[in-house]
């Protein structure tokens, strides 16, 4: 009878935990609806908390593309309250969808670059990629490695700063899918994700790899200091500009705690803290920058872009062509 | 009428966790799939399957499954043999050494195999990296430990007096081996097989980064239609695709599975020390060791290397919560967390598992019975062979209506993770619990005892090795989990895996150390726990 | 003729047997009696090469150290569960001709000449859940002796019967052993089951030999009827 009576009770655990479920954000509850990289100082959360008599809670998993995969399919009925990290190549199939409740705003930004080994190719006497063009050089063979773009947002952003350097070049005969072609048969390897191209084949990566070229972000030179000086440098003219956006979600069940939420990632405290937690830019001009970042990040002079809506008409098309030249 | 009743309350509650949540998300995002701009289009799905890089896609997901499933069974069989009937220092320990590639994260396992594999590193000379026979190699890395542990487990028990009367009739080991041992062990090698291809079948990380996106399987496709593209229409016919090939295997396995009726008393055989006639399988052992250990190594290495020299600074820095407060949580507490997870949903895994394996292996008379106790089997296989995009996308879109609003409920991922876990455990079980002689259970029956304390009675002592090492897997799968659980709630409580993935996205050689150091961790408390696993003695159940 | 001497064997380092010295001559039945634990089926399987054991253990005056079981030519029969599940009656007595690379039709003469022999002629087809306790040993029995073995081990082959079965397969046993001129070591905790079967018993306690001696002395003492198989209650 007691074995009986022991056995139903470890069948029944998961119902009653089924019981215990979250209940619906109650007004001193915010829910944060955001991705992976994710990252800021628990003081400065604690001190929002205080100040707005909110507790943040946070749903944090996959990258900028899952995350507003997320939101597109759950929206009308959130997940949260207020979201933050769906980035200028996604925005246009956010809003589409209906997910922000108003327009989102923008946060912090960063870039998309070709940065380079500068310690390699001091030793091996060449002197370092200056332009896009230049990466398709038999002198740059098999020595550059970049994301993939579907299945990396860098990797997609280099494909958008290729399809952008359109306009740059106009009236020359150039198209992006003839670049690429001309970088792959210039031994161009093209990993699945940022942590295997930069971390195993970038020869300043943890790994110490092959390759002195890689598609990374214009903030990499503050990583890699020795002896007082940068050992990454950026080539100029190929960084592709990324904007990460916050925004209210529309159906959430605090919608005033959300506006205070996006509010306060404007603040000088937040936007001070976005370089040393998630390594990104502030939006917000004047705000002082970490010592590394300030001496050794380089800013580009230009950015490419391609508008939000264009790349949510032809992303389809854009990645098709571009894995059947990659494949 | 008594007993059905009993199988029918036994089986209530895990056919109600696969409903709910297996069934309802999985179909949810299907049906969506044939839902074009709000109407019913089924011809649509039914087009993407024409398609000329969808068959490719299938094409490459079953040669290089079924592929990886054989070099699987052929090394893990000399090693099951070598590891669960002989005895020989350090035999407990590579046991439990060889679950952990399961619970390394993906993109871990990516890196050490891309850092052995590329170009310049030590491997380099075989080219492997980004062909198909890096994938392979990946594959049986991951699932060469399904096969030693079930199969193991099942040699184990086996009834020794077989194969010493042919032994003493005057059959040589091998022949002993293929007529006698081989056929008792078929069903637990179907099983693992079958379990094995399905985790080949749905791997990603692995095609992915090994294959440096050059190759595309059924799996990966999925994950960039729906994840890349939002295009649920492609994603839905895929994942049919998957849902139909899944039940044949699972039919065909259950064809081949199926095994003569047991004997009444077991005598079974203690492990001995190896003989020379034991040095094949001992050599494939070994060989299996090295090929295992060999990524490990690197991430090992790769932990001890700060700045061109030894150091343990990586070490240090996995109790500290990290400069400027980065990481939420202290790599080490990280740690804490995910082997509360794991226990949690060993815990309903293994419940949920035995009670399963308890309703599908008993005899029925009828044959429609038999029929809805196959189907009850094949049901809870499921979870291992449709996506894990599908199916954590699912969970998001369909359970958000109370009283099923549970997708942000914090006990989600113990539940996603067990039910990943769930068939490996009935699988590890059913095998040994066909095989034991059903008149034990009409003697209990005859002095008394209910269904429910005839099984406890006379299966589930019986099943204490198993059980153990059933348990062992479900912990390490749970540990490992990343796929489904990548797409749940997980507000402010990383579970280790996790950690590990965001410090590899992070540039700086720091963060590179500090990931290749948990995951050296990572491997070595599973190792200690799954060896602790091993050595616990289930106490007699037999005194009611 | 076997020969044992000295012969000693250990589990984890705890002898289970001492220093014992046996010997079973061509044609003859030997009886192993003794209590449980005293180790008459450890010297049984060191005897079928399936313990690690020390002295010496000789046949024909040739010692068997070193010699596998495979290559012993002395057949084992147990209580039960010796029998192939996968395979007919007909296809496990013939597994041993086989083995030895007999004919097809060469085996299935000899095959249904030994179910004959054990009084199950017909059940060829069978498979061996389909049949009784009895039926299976005396398949196990048929296939033990399909090859004319050197030595036949029986380890307790009739204790998992019931009392009438036994005490008639007994009387059968001693007659096909008789028969064919077996020898064969018989490990029995039956005192009458030796009596029925055996020519010489050995009795052992603790590992070690006790006493030897032959049985038709202690035969001739016992009345009349008092070995005949026991009545069937049923017909």
């Amino acid at each position: 009878m007691r074995l009986r009576a022991l056995f139903t009770l470890l069948l029944a655990i998961p119902l009653l935990a089924a019981c215990g479920s979250s209940s619906p954000s109650a007004d001193h509850t915010l829910v944060l609806v955001t991705h992976d990289s994710w990252a800021l100082p628990k003081k400065l959360i604690a001190q929002f908390e205080q100040e707005s008599g909110l507790t943040l809670e946070v749903v944090a998993n996959g990258d900028a593309g899952q995350l507003t995969n997320k939101l597109v399919l759950t929206a009308g009925d959130p997940l949260g309250d207020v979201s933050f990290g769906v980035d200028n190549t996604f925005l246009g199939r956010a809003t589409s969808a209906g997910v922000y409740d108003g327009s989102p705003t923008a946060v912090d930004h960063s870039e998309v670059c070709v940065d380079y080994d500068k310690a390699w190719f001091a030793a091996h006497h060449l002197a370092p990629p200056t332009s896009l063009a230049d990466l398709t050089e038999p002198r740059y063979k098999d020595l550059m490695v970049t994301e993939g773009a579907s299945t990396s947002s860098p990797g997609m952003a280099f494909l958008l700063a290729t399809i952008a350097y359109a306009d740059r070049v106009k009236g020359l005969d150039y198209s992006w899918q003839t670049y690429w072609k001309a970088l792959l048969a210039n031994g161009l390897q093209v990993d699945d994700s940022w942590d295997q191209a930069f971390d195993v084949d970038f020869t300043q990566g943890g790994g110490h790899g092959d390759r002195p070229i890689v598609v990374s972000y214009d903030s990499d030179p503050a990583y890699a200091i020795e002896h007082g000086r940068s050992l990454i440098g950026v080539v100029p003219d190929t960084c592709f500009g990324e904007i990460e956006y916050a925004g209210v979600l529309a159906g959430a069940a605090n919608p005033k705690g959300a506006r205070e939420f996006v509010h306060w990632l404007l603040s000088p405290a937040v936007q001070r803290a976005l370089p040393g937690s998630m390594y990104v830019y502030p939006v917000v001009k004047g705000t002082p920058l970490p010592g590394s970042w300030a001496k050794f990040a380089v800013q580009p002079a230009h950015v490419l872009t391609v508008p939000s809506a264009e790349i949510d008409e032809n992303r389809d098309e854009w990645l098709q062509q571009w894995t059947s030249i990659t494949q | 009428m008594r007993r059905r009743a009993a199988l029918a309350g036994l089986a209530v509650v895990p056919v109600a966790v696969l409903l709910v949540f297996f069934v309802v998300p999985v179909s949810g995002m299907v049906e969506r799939g044939f839902r074009t701009d709000g109407h019913w289009d089924p011809v649509g799905v039914l087009d993407v399957l024409g398609r000329d890089y969808v068959r490719r896609a299938i094409w490459f997901t079953v040669w290089t499954s079924a592929s990886a499933t054989a070099i699987s069974v052929a090394l893990g069989l000399p090693a099951a043999y070598a590891l669960y009937r002989l005895t020989f220092p350090g035999g407990r320990l590579l046991r439990a050494a060889l679950l952990v590639p399961f619970v390394l994260p993906t993109v871990v396992v990516g890196v050490a195999f891309r850092e052995l594999l590329r170009a310049g590193g030590p491997l380099g000379f075989l080219g492997l990296d980004g062909t198909p026979g890096a994938i392979l190699a990946g594959m049986v890395f991951f699932n060469v430990a399904v096969v030693i542990r079930a199969v193991g487990a099942a040699w184990e028990s086996l009834d020794r007096r077989p194969a010493e009367a042919a032994a003493a009739l005057g059959a040589p080991p091998f022949r002993v081996f293929r007529t006698v041992t081989w056929p008792a062990l078929r069903p637990a090698v179907i099983s693992s097989a079958s379990v094995v291809f399905l985790f080949c079948a749905s791997a990603f990380g692995i095609v992915l980064t090994l294959g440096g996106l050059r190759y595309s399987s059924v799996e990966t496709q999925i994950y960039l239609l729906t994840t890349d593209l939002l295009d649920l229409q492609g994603a839905s016919a895929l994942s049919i695709v998957q849902l139909l090939a899944v039940t044949v295997l699972l039919v065909l396995a259950a064809r081949l599975r199926r095994v003569a009726d047991p004997t009444a008393a077991r005598s079974v055989a203690r492990p001995r020390r190896p003989l020379v006639s034991d040095a094949p399988a001992l050599a494939v052992t070994a060989l299996l060791v090295v090929l295992v250990a060999l990524p490990l190594a690197t991430l090992l290495v790769g932990s001890l290397r700060v700045d061109g020299g030894w150091s343990l600074a990586d070490y240090h820095r996995l109790a500290s919560p990290g400069a400027d407060d980065l990481l939420v949580v202290p790599v080490l507490q990280s740690l804490w967390i995910s082997l509360r997870t794991a226990l949690g949903a060993m815990a309903l895994s293994l419940t949920l598992g035995l009670s399963i394996s308890l309703v599908v292996t008993r005899r029925m008379g009828t044959r429609g019975e038999r029929r809805v106790l196959a189907v009850l089997d094949g049901l809870f296989m499921l979870p291992l062979g449709v996506s894990a995009v599908t199916l954590g996308f699912g969970l998001l879109v369909t359970l958000d209506r109370a009283p099923f609003d549970f997708r942000s409920a914090p006990w989600l991922v113990a539940v996603a993770q067990a039910l990943v876990a769930l068939p490996l455990v009935v699988r590890t079980l059913a095998p040994v619990l066909l095989g034991i002689d059903d008149r034990q259970r009409q003697a209990a029956a005859s002095l008394g005892a209910g269904p429910l304390r005839r099984a406890l009675v006379v299966d589930v002592p019986v099943m204490a090795r198993p059980l153990l090492a059933a348990a062992g897997f479900a912990f390490a799968t749970s540990l490992g989990e990343f796929g489904a659980t990548s797409f749940l709630a997980r507000p402010e409580s990383p579970t280790l895996p996790v950690v590990i993935y965001r410090l590899l996205g992070r540039p700086g050689a720091d963060n590179y150390g500090t990931a290749l150091a948990a995951s050296v961790v990572l491997a070595a408390v599973t190792a200690l726990v799954v060896l602790l696993v091993d050595r616990l003695r289930v106490p007699s159940l037999g005194a009611f | 003729m076997l020969m044992l001497k000295g012969v000693g064997v250990a589990y984890e380092g705890r002898p289970f047997v001492h220093d014992l010295d046996l010997e079973v001559a061509d044609g003859e039945v030997l009886a192993l009696l003794g209590p449980s634990g005293s180790g008459k089926s450890t010297v049984l399987r060191a005897i079928a090469g399936l313990e690690p054991a020390t002295g010496a253990i000789a046949w024909d005056g040739r010692s068997l150290a070193g010699v596998p079981t495979h290559r012993r030519g002395f057949a084992l029969m147990f209580q039960d569960g010796q029998l192939f599940p996968h395979l007919t009656v007909a296809a496990n007595v013939a597994y041993p001709l086989r083995l030895r690379g007999m004919g097809r039709n060469a085996r299935r003469s000899r095959v249904d000449e030994l179910l004959e022999l054990v009084g199950l002629a017909g059940y060829g087809d069978r498979l061996p859940a389909t049949l009784s306790g009895g039926q299976r040993q005396r398949v196990a029995l048929a296939r033990a002796l399909a090859v004319e073995p050197r030595l036949l081990l029986l380890d307790e082959p009739l204790s998992a019967l019931d009392a009438a079965l036994r005490s008639r397969l007994a009387h059968d046993l001693r007659a096909i052993l008789t028969e064919s001129r077996t020898t064969a070591v018989l490990v029995t905790h039956d005192q009458r089951e030796a009596l029925v079967v055996a020519d010489r018993f050995a009795l052992l306690d603790d590992g070690r030999l006790v006493r030897a001696g032959d049985l038709a002395p202690i035969r001739a003492t016992i009345p009349d009827g008092y070995l005949d198989p026991l009545p069937e209650l049923e017909q």
